[in-house]
């Protein structure tokens, strides 16, 4: 790329060097979405994990759980731009992933009988706003 | 920033008509915040040189620069401030003009 502050640019190149970059940008900032799919993902697989097995294979499912969020912790601070959806909509997301978290956590503990098939449905519950986050980030 | 005169060339900013200083602009126009190994990478400049017309552009109150640290690394992020983004957007606006008075001239 040219360094000169004094190259004098053609509109068109000007204009093509502004969509390139406007583009980068944009691909730069997909990581939120590829984010919020994976902790929905791996949110789910946890709460499976907790309601069909037990013992030392649902202590496992709880470490591989910390183990990836603290994976995606480190991936999220590693990344360089942020688009302003992620600026807008970081802050209800999280706060709705932690509520239904602690939510599914509760019901699944106290509500279903052994065997039951709910808790892996209500596993489901807290990739929703990640999930539906994600779709909203990517479309854009 | 512009020059005077009827042709729309005139009223294209000059702080943003380079390619540093466009390709710095247009990156921040579509994101939140972006760090500054982004844009040097995306550019492909040096730090000095980068550091240089985002100085320039913070001077004109074009963009503003958060410092922080990430896992205790310092790094800088640059956001787009409303002065900046109406610049850029009455800049496309003028680049358009251009380019559409550039083919009319060609077709007559």
């Amino acid at each position: 790329m040219d360094q000169s502050s004094s190259h004098e640019m053609p509109p068109a190149e000007a204009l093509g060097r502004a969509g390139r970059m406007s583009e980068l940008a944009r691909d730069g900032s997909r990581w939120f979405g590829y984010m919020l799919i994976l902790l929905g993902l791996v949110t789910t697989g946890f709460f499976v994990g907790q309601a069909l097995t037990e013992g030392w294979l649902a202590a496992a499912f709880a470490w591989l759980y910390a183990a990836c969020v603290a994976g995606l912790f480190w991936y999220v601070n590693r990344q360089r731009v942020v688009s302003r959806p992620t600026a807008l909509i970081t802050r209800r997301v999280t706060f709705a992933y932690v509520s239904l978290v602690i939510l599914t956590s509760v019901v699944n503990s106290t509500l279903w009988d052994d065997g039951s098939l709910w808790p892996c449905l209500v596993a489901l519950l807290p990739a929703l706003p990640c999930w539906s986050a994600a779709w909203w980030v990517l479309r854009r | 920033m512009s020059e005077s005169g009827s042709h729309p060339r005139h009223a294209l900013d000059q702080l943003i008509h380079t390619p540093v200083r466009l390709s710095i602009v247009s990156a921040l126009a579509e994101a939140e915040q972006v760090e500054f190994r982004f844009l040097r990478d995306s550019i492909e400049v040096s730090d000095s040189l980068l550091a240089k017309h985002l100085a320039t552009l913070e001077e004109a109150e074009y963009i503003t620069a958060v410092k922080g640290h990430v896992l205790r690394r310092p790094r800088t992020w640059y956001s787009l401030t409303a002065t900046g983004r109406r610049a850029f957007d009455d800049y496309l606006a003028a680049l358009r003009r251009i380019v559409d008075h550039h083919a009319e001239e060609e077709r007559s």
